[in-house]
């Protein structure tokens, strides 16, 4: 490739005029200095910075580390894009039902936020319930809630979840008999709205225990049986420690 | 790097053209450094002289000290030629201390022979932007402005035999360009770099520096041109 640049008669002259008296002296320092850096392992134990990279600039346009960096990082945005996509649909047909979205978050935050009170209240049903007498639904819990409310069409967590409190206070109540006074003060609260809608997706306040399945009761009570102390804690751990530890489990990579 | 035998490279020039036949044959690795062939010795900046020095440069990063100084002689001319246009008289001391650099930091560099010199310039560059500092921070007028004072006027320039350019001349109408255009027809002609190469000793596009040079080249020949011949 010819270079009109260097080649011109312009540049011959004007690289012959400045070049003219170039002394060799020089070349002495610059020699003891090289041998002193060789001596020294300078040549060996430097390592190159970008500024000292002047490999051709084909090489240099397509540099293997970036190269691999740039194929790594989109494997990992199609991968991670893919799993995203895949979880992002997974709810739909979970959810699919005519449930709305706002439904649980107020149950699975009004829950735990309100831990005595659907305590006492669900103690004092169970007992009812378990005496056979008939009890009056909360008010909002209606009969005819029933048929409209079928128990489906709570989502499957928002279910569990109220299941899950409804369990909780279950077993406060029953820790109650071990002495904890806490629970114990905050009895004749009101029902929680959570529990209002556990109750009234179950159609009773009768219908709650099988609504919510039967292994609820004889699976959950062994456990709040070893530690009656805390119901409180309990309370809030249905939301709190456990789920806690979870999150801070997944948190870590 | 290199490929091992020292023919010239594929894109020499145009073979009418009247250069220098470029380097021959195989150098013999020993440490005494290789004697320059008559005529090429005025010119060692032209890409046929690349692969030989590349090679020159891969034997001293391996500790081979005439192959350093054999470089040295390859690169000298023209780093000396670029600091002459920016540093004047100076442009000695300025071409040691780089030279200091160079040989310690010879470990760091990764490139073919072109490459070395933009890596060289660059040196070279920083040296003489430190010299200028140094030398503006005294009360006495650079070098730079001395010369454009002391140096005949563009004129007398033009009016000198063109076969026979001064280097006071060449240095008053590189001194009377704009620093951008000089320093780009510096690095492009008297160092020898490629486009690129010399876009990156001066930290600038391409583009920018290629009409820069462009510019720089074409005030040159009108100011020669017109008196000369």
């Amino acid at each position: 490739m010819p270079d009109e640049m260097r080649d011109g008669e312009l540049g011959e002259l004007m690289r012959a005029a400045l070049r003219e008296e170039s002394v060799a002296g020089g070349e002495k320092g610059a020699l003891a200095a090289f041998r002193e850096a060789r001596d020294a392992g300078l040549h060996t134990s430097r390592p190159t910075r970008d500024r000292d990279d002047w490999t051709p600039a084909e090489e240099r346009r397509r540099p293997r580390r970036s190269l691999k960096t740039a194929v790594a990082a989109l494997v990992a945005s199609v991968t991670l894009g893919g799993v995203a996509v895949a979880t992002g649909d997974l709810p739909e047909p979970f959810l699919g039902t005519t449930a709305p979205t706002s439904e649980p978050s107020p149950a699975t935050h009004s829950a735990p936020g309100t831990d005595p009170a659907p305590a006492s209240a669900s103690a004092s049903a169970e007992r009812g319930a378990t005496a056979g007498a008939t009890r009056t639904p909360p008010p909002g819990t209606t009969a005819p809630l029933r048929p409209e409310k079928d128990p489906p069409e709570l989502p499957g967590r928002s279910r569990e979840a109220l299941c899950d409190a409804f369990e909780k206070t279950e077993g406060e109540a029953k820790g109650n008999g071990n002495g904890n006074g806490k629970a114990k003060t905050k009895a004749g609260a009101p029902p929680s709205t959570a529990r209002q809608r556990l109750v009234a997706a179950a159609g009773g306040e009768e219908f709650v225990a099988e609504y919510c399945g039967h292994e609820l009761r004889p699976a959950r009570d062994p456990s709040a049986a070893p530690r009656p102390n805390d119901g409180t804690g309990r309370a809030g751990s249905w939301a709190g420690p456990g789920r806690g530890d979870a999150h801070a489990r997944a948190d870590r990579p | 790097m290199g490929e091992g035998t020292g023919h010239a490279p594929a894109r020499a020039h145009d073979p009418e053209h009247d250069e220098p036949s470029g380097p021959e044959h195989d150098e013999p690795s020993g440490s005494e450094p290789a004697a320059l062939p008559g005529p090429e010795r005025e010119d060692p900046s032209g890409p046929e002289w690349d692969v030989r020095l590349a090679e020159a440069v891969e034997r001293a990063r391996r500790g081979d000290e005439g192959a350093f100084a054999e470089a040295y002689r390859i690169v000298h001319p023209g780093l000396l030629g670029y600091l002459r246009g920016i540093v004047g008289e100076d442009a000695e001391d300025v071409a040691s201390d780089a030279w200091l650099e160079i040989a310690r930091d010879l470990g760091r560099f990764r490139g073919d022979g072109a490459g070395f010199r933009g890596w060289t310039a660059t040196i070279a560059r920083h040296r003489a932007l430190d010299h200028l500092r140094r030398v503006r921070a005294r009360p006495r007028p650079s070098r730079f402005e001395q010369d454009m004072l002391e140096l005949p006027a563009a004129g007398d320039a033009a009016g000198e035999a063109l076969d026979a350019l001064s280097t006071e001349t060449a240095l008053a109408l590189i001194a009377g360009l704009p620093r951008d255009q000089a320093e780009a027809v510096l690095l492009r002609v008297v160092v020898g770099l490629d486009g690129p190469s010399a876009a990156r000793v001066l930290g600038k596009r391409p583009g920018a520096v290629r009409s820069a040079a462009h510019r720089g080249l074409r005030r040159l020949a009108k100011q020669l041109k017109g008196r000369g011949r």
